[in-house]
């Protein structure tokens, strides 16, 4: 009996270490469906939510009046080099800026990023982030998962460690 | 030696004027174990040139100087949840009260003067938010408007604690001015 107490214990504690190291700031949201929306970029370029079932996504909201914006950017920069070739999208939405406002900033801070452009503010409104910046994870099937507070140090352990860990959630592929 | 004297003299006098000129710069801030709340009025100068920046039309840009914004940041120091709620903040002249100027009120605002729909979501975001549950070591700000005075005056709230919202914390900030280019 005391055998089976222990084997209980142990299948559990992994679960519930995990739920309990979380990195600071990233909050667990209860599992919905996100729903699908398109976006262009400054090219005319568009993506839709739906493009990215199958991986994760990074669904990150920003402007380049936010001061925390201006400093997680390069971070995300080299985040996104970092995953490049796993099961992650990278995913920028501007919110209600002009190409010309973006290309500036982008070319300054992280020339190497992309992002695309909520040019009246609606698709931000929907998915109404606290405040800018904001990422939401998106899982592979279309949940949303997670929630970023402002802007993180992606390039942490604690925060790599989070991200390498979602690829291993067998639940959601 | 007189020279020595005197240059002292001078320094001592300028290390003063420094002192002094960096107690006007403070601002006003509450900081306790559970958070951090800062205010900063902004002057009209600061307020509409960030605007101006963001190419907000004139008519919004000469409807944002005739407005008093004070800038708030509250960051949560606590392991637990800390609720802001504007609703329950109370701003008060020897006039009386003073009525904050609400987000709608700017969108009904907006909406008549015909701003476009990317500066109103801009404006929006820069507000302070109405009402949020900070969680743990969150930090989030925005800008507080009311409709500018020369009185000085005092902003009163409530801020709570806890998931189950246990402790309460008073806020005072007195003699706050709109702030004067």
């Amino acid at each position: 009996m005391r055998t089976l107490i222990y084997i209980v214990m142990f299948s559990l504690l992994p679960c519930s270490i995990a739920a309990a190291e979380l990195p600071d700031g990233i909050i667990k949201l209860e599992k919905t469906p996100a729903t699908d929306f398109t976006i262009s970029d400054y090219d005319g370029k568009q993506y839709s939510l739906d493009q990215s079932r199958g991986k994760w996504v990074f669904l990150h909201f920003w402007a380049s009046w936010c001061g925390p914006c201006r400093h997680e950017m390069p971070i995300i920069e080299k985040l996104k080099q970092q995953m490049t070739g796993k099961p992650i999208d990278i995913v920028l939405i501007n919110t209600a800026e002009d190409e010309d406002t973006i290309f500036s900033f982008l070319g300054s801070v992280a020339p190497s990023l992309h992002s695309y452009m909520d040019r009246k503010g609606e698709l931000t409104e929907q998915w109404a982030p606290r405040g800018l910046p904001t990422t939401f994870f998106i899982d592979p099937r279309g949940n949303r998962r997670y929630l970023a507070l402002g802007g993180r140090p992606w390039d942490q352990d604690a925060y790599l460690d989070f991200i390498y860990d979602l690829f291993l959630d067998k639940t959601d592929q | 030696m007189y020279k020595l004297f005197l240059s002292c003299v001078f320094l001592l006098l300028l290390s003063g004027i420094c002192r002094a000129a960096e107690t006007k710069a403070v601002r006003p801030e509450l900081n306790n174990k559970d958070f951090t709340l800062r205010l900063a009025p902004r002057t009209p100068n600061q307020i509409t040139a960030f605007y101006e920046a963001r190419g907000f039309p004139k008519f919004a840009i000469d409807e944002i100087k005739q407005t008093c914004f004070i800038t708030v940041g509250l960051r949560n120091n606590s392991d637990t949840i800390v609720w802001f709620d504007l609703g329950n903040w109370h701003f008060t002249s020897a006039k009386g009260q003073i009525k904050r100027i609400l987000r709608q009120d700017w969108k009904a605002r907006w909406n008549e003067l015909g701003l476009e729909q990317r500066f109103q979501s801009t404006f929006h975001w820069t507000l302070a938010p109405e009402q949020l549950d900070f969680r743990p070591h969150e930090r989030e700000g925005g800008n507080i408007t009311l409709p500018r005075t020369d009185e000085p005056f005092t902003i009163t709230g409530e801020i709570y604690v806890g998931k189950q919202k246990n402790r309460l914390y008073q806020v005072k900030f007195e003699n706050i001015r709109c702030a004067q280019d």
